[in-house]
C-alpha cells in the first residue's frame, strides 16, 4: 500500500532567514520580495504580525507600520542550497525524497516498510521531526495516501490519516489558503466565496489559467488530478536545458512535436554523457501573445530511453490546445543518477541461448561438411602440433569464469600451421630464442626436434630443425 | 518522423555511450559493429593479429559472451597460448572453412542464431573477398543481436582495407620489441564511425614461451 508522507517546513523562507541571522529571533522579521520601498512583503514571523505587518505589503508600509521591522530577500540559490541539505538528511530515513516542484521546503517521503526500524510510522514522523530540528528547521508531517491529501493534511499540522476516505474528507474541508497562492490570488478567492479546498476544486478548470494565472493552475491540477505517479526520488539532480527560438511562429502541432523531439534528443544526449537519467521533462511554450505554458512530464521511473519519452510527449502535446503560434520552446531536465536496478534494465547484455546454436551448427554441417564445427581439446604432448586436436562440436557451451589466468599478464600468440613447411632458405632469418629440444615418441622412433624463434625482418617466425631429416621447417609465426 | 527521431536517438544514446570513456580495445567499444583488423603483409611491421584477438576473446568471455573462431586458413591459433591468456577453449566454438566467401556464410548462420557475442574471422591467409551485399547483411545482424565480428586481413599498406567502405571500425595490430623477452602491443586505428578520430591503444605483453 502506498504511504506517501508529506513534510513541509513550515515558512521555509523565513526560516532560511533566521537561521541565517539568528540575533533577528526575537525582532520583527519578514521575507521581502526584493530589498526596495516597493518590494513585497512575502513572510512574516509572529512578532511582526502583532505589529501589524501583513503579507502582500509594500515593504515601504510594514517599515512604516513596524519601524523595528528586519527584513531581507531570501534568494532562489539560498533556497536550493537548503532544500539539497534537507534532501540530503531525509535521504537517511527513507528510500525516496521527492521534493514539490511549486511550494519549496515542502517534500514527499515514502513512509512503507520502515515499522521494522522504528517500531511505529508515529517514531519516525518523531524522529524526521529531531533530524529536521536539528538543521534548525521547524516542520508538519502527514502521513495519508495521496499527494495531495498529505500536503493539505501537512498544510496545518502533523497527523496521521488512518484510511484514504478520511484523508480525502479532510483535504475536501481543508481551508483553501493552505494552498501556495499568492496574496493576491488568496484575495480574489476570498472575494469569489471560497474559503474550502471542495470550493476551489468545483471551479471550472478552463478558466482557471485564465483567470488566475499558471501556477495556480498547477495548483488546481495537482488538487484535481488523480495521483498515480509513484514517489521519485529527486537527489542528487542535474539541471539539463535545451531551447531554440524558431525562424516563424509555429501553429502546426506537428512542427511543434518535430521541434520538440529535436530539443529532446539533445537533452537526451546530455544525460548519456553525464551518465544520468532522465526523471522529469518540463516543457516550457512561449506564445505570440507572451503567454508561457508549461507541461511536465514525468515517466513511471527515470528513464533515458527516446522512445518512452516521445510516446509521452506525444500524448501531452495532442491535448494541448493554443490560440497562437509558439515563439519560444525551452525544454528544463531534471536528471538523475539511476538506481543499479535501472542500469540493469537498460543493459546491453543480452541473452544468449546456447540451445538456438544447436540449430545453426547443424546447419553448417549440412552446408560444409560434419567436420566444420569443432572445439579444441588440449593434450598432454611435447610436440606442439599434438598439443591439442579438434573435436566435433555439438552444444555451444557458455564461458566459464578463468580463475587460473596467467599472472604475468598477456602473451603474444603463436600461430601453427596445418602441416610444417620447408623453409626455402635461412640466410635472411636472425635467431631469437632457440634451441628449444623436444623428443619424439622414441617407441615410434621419432627424432628430435630443435625448436627456434627467429626474426624475418621484423615478424618473428617459429621453426624447428629435424635431426632426422636434417631440413629446417616452419612451424607457424608469432603474431 | 517519431519513429526515425527513436532510431536517431538511440543510436546516438549507444555512440555517446561509448565514447563515455577513454577509448579502449575491448568488446564493449566494438559491440555491434563490423570490425577490420589488419595486419601489414611487409615484413618491416610485426604482426600481431591473434594476440590482438585473443585479448578480445578473453575480454569477451569474461562478459559471459559466446565466441566463434572461424578460420579460413591452413594454419590456426597456438590453442595453449590461448588458455594462458585467459581464453575458455571450452566455450571457443571452431569452424573451418575453406575460403573468405565461406567464412562470411558460416558467420551468417552463426549471427542469425543470435548466440554469438564475438565472431573472429580469420582471412589473413586467404584471399579476402566478400561481396558489399553479404557486408551490409552481416552488420543488419550484428546491430540486431548486439554482436561483433572481427576480420583478421592482411593488407599491403596501414590506410589500405581489404574489406572496403562497410566496416566501421579498422585497426592495425602490431607488436614491438621493448626489452628481452618484452613486447608492445600497439593498436592503430585508423576508422572508427563512433568516435571519428584515429586513436591508439597500447598494451605490454610476454613473448611466446622461450622467448620472455
Amino acid at each position: 500500500m502506498v504511504r506517501p508522507a508529506c513534510l513541509s517546513i513550515v515558512q521555509f523562507p523565513l526560516q532560511i532567514l533566521l537561521n541565517a541571522n539568528p540575533e533577528w529571533s526575537s525582532h520583527a522579521v519578514a521575507v521581502v520580495s526584493e530589498d526596495k520601498p516597493l518590494g513585497i512583503i512575502l513572510e512574516t514571523n509572529r512578532v511582526a504580525r502583532e505589529a501589524g505587518v501583513q503579507r502582500g505589503m509594500r515593504y515601504s508600509v510594514a517599515l512604516t507600520v513596524c519601524p523595528a521591522l528586519q527584513a531581507d530577500v531570501v534568494g532562489s540559490d539560498a533556497v536550493q542550497q537548503q532544500i539539497d541539505e534537507c534532501i540530503s538528511l531525509l535521504y537517511r530515513h527513507t528510500p525516496h525524497v521527492e521534493e514539490c516542484s511549486f511550494d519549496p521546503g515542502t517534500f514527499w517521503l515514502d513512509a512503507r516498510g520502515l515499522e521494522s526500524l522504528y517500531r511505529s510510522v508515529e517514531q519516525w514522523v518523531g524522529a524526521l521531526r529531531s533530524a529536521m530540528a536539528g538543521i534548525g528547521y521547524f516542520c508538519r508531517i502527514c502521513v495519508g495516501f495521496s499527494r495531495f491529501g498529505s500536503y493539505a493534511g501537512a498544510k496545518s499540522a502533523t497527523r496521521l490519516f488512518r484510511s484514504s476516505a478520511q484523508e480525502r474528507r479532510w483535504a475536501q474541508s481543508a481551508a483553501v489558503s493552505l494552498l501556495p497562492f499568492t496574496p493576491k490570488v488568496q484575495q480574489r478567492l476570498a472575494q469569489l466565496g471560497i474559503t474550502t479546498v471542495a470550493e476551489f476544486c468545483a471551479l471550472p478548470r478552463e478558466s482557471i489559467r485564465n483567470r488566475f494565472g499558471a501556477e495556480t493552475d498547477t495548483v488546481y491540477r495537482f488538487a484535481v488530478e488523480d495521483d498515480i505517479v509513484p514517489l521519485q526520488g529527486s537527489a542528487p539532480l542535474s539541471e539539463l536545458t535545451s531551447t531554440t527560438r524558431p525562424a516563424a511562429p509555429i501553429r502546426d502541432r506537428t512542427l511543434l512535436l518535430a521541434e520538440i523531439e529535436s530539443l529532446l534528443l539533445d537533452v537526451l544526449s546530455q544525460t548519456v554523457a553525464a551518465g544520468l537519467y532522465l526523471q522529469q521533462l518540463c516543457i516550457e511554450l512561449t506564445f505570440e501573445d507572451q503567454t508561457l505554458q508549461r507541461e511536465v512530464l514525468r515517466p513511471a521511473a527515470a528513464s533515458r530511453d527516446a522512445a518512452v519519452w516521445l510516446r509521452l510527449l506525444r500524448l501531452r502535446i495532442e491535448e494541448l490546445s493554443a490560440s497562437s503560434g509558439v515563439l519560444r520552446l525551452a525544454l528544463n531536465a531534471e536528471a538523475a543518477a539511476a538506481p543499479v536496478s535501472q542500469n540493469e534494465l537498460f543493459s546491453a547484455v543480452v541473452k544468449r541461448d546456447p540451445a538456438a546454436a544447436a540449430g545453426a551448427f547443424a546447419r553448417l554441417r549440412a552446408r560444409f561438411g560434419n567436420g566444420v564445427v569443432c572445439r579444441v581439446v588440449l593434450q598432454q604432448e611435447h610436440r606442439p602440433d599434438r598439443q591439442f586436436v579438434l573435436l566435433p562440436l555439438d552444444r555451444l557451451q557458455l564461458p566459464a569464469v578463468r580463475t587460473d589466468v596467467n599472472q604475468q599478464g598477456l602473451q603474444l600468440v603463436r600461430r601453427i600451421y596445418d602441416s610444417a613447411s620447408e623453409l626455402p632458405a635461412r640466410d635472411r632469418l636472425r635467431p631469437a630464442a632457440g634451441p628449444f629440444i623436444v623428443a619424439g615418441r622414441w617407441w615410434e622412433q621419432e627424432s628430435e626436434r630443435h625448436y627456434y624463434y627467429a626474426y624475418h625482418g621484423k615478424r618473428i617466425v617459429w621453426l624447428y630443425y629435424d635431426s632426422e631429416t636434417d631440413l629446417w621447417m616452419l612451424q607457424g609465426s608469432v603474431e | 518522423m517519431i519513429s526515425h527521431g527513436v532510431v536517431r536517438a538511440r543510436s546516438l544514446i549507444s555512440d555517446q555511450e561509448a565514447q563515455a570513456g577513454a577509448p579502449n580495445w575491448c568488446l564493449a567499444e566494438l559491440s555491434g559493429r563490423l570490425c577490420e583488423l589488419l595486419a601489414l603483409s611487409a615484413a618491416t611491421e610485426s604482426s600481431a593479429l591473434l594476440t590482438a584477438a585473443t585479448y578480445l576473446i578473453a575480454d569477451a568471455q569474461r562478459c559471459a559472451e559466446p565466441v566463434a573462431w572461424i578460420c579460413a586458413a591452413s594454419a590456426l591459433f597456438f590453442p595453449p597460448d590461448l588458455e594462458s591468456n585467459g581464453v575458455d577453449l571450452q566455450a571457443l566454438t571452431i569452424l573451418r572453412v575453406a575460403d573468405a566467401q565461406d567464412a562470411a556464410q558460416a558467420a551468417d548462420q552463426l549471427l542469425r542464431s543470435g548466440c554469438f557475442g564475438l565472431l573472429v574471422i580469420d582471412l589473413s591467409a586467404v584471399e579476402t573477398k566478400i561481396s558489399d551485399a553479404v557486408l551490409a547483411r552481416l552488420k543488419g545482424l550484428v546491430r540486431t543481436h548486439q554482436a561483433t565480428v572481427l576480420f583478421l586481413c592482411n593488407a599491403a599498406e596501414s590506410d589500405r582495407s581489404a574489406l572496403g567502405s562497410m566496416v566501421s571500425f579498422r585497426a592495425c595490430a602490431r607488436s614491438r620489441v621493448i626489452s628481452a623477452g618484452r613486447f608492445a602491443l600497439e593498436i592503430e586505428v585508423s576508422r572508427d564511425k563512433r568516435r571519428g578520430t584515429p586513436w591508439r591503444w597500447t598494451e605490454t605483453c610476454n613473448g611466446p614461451p622461450g622467448m620472455s
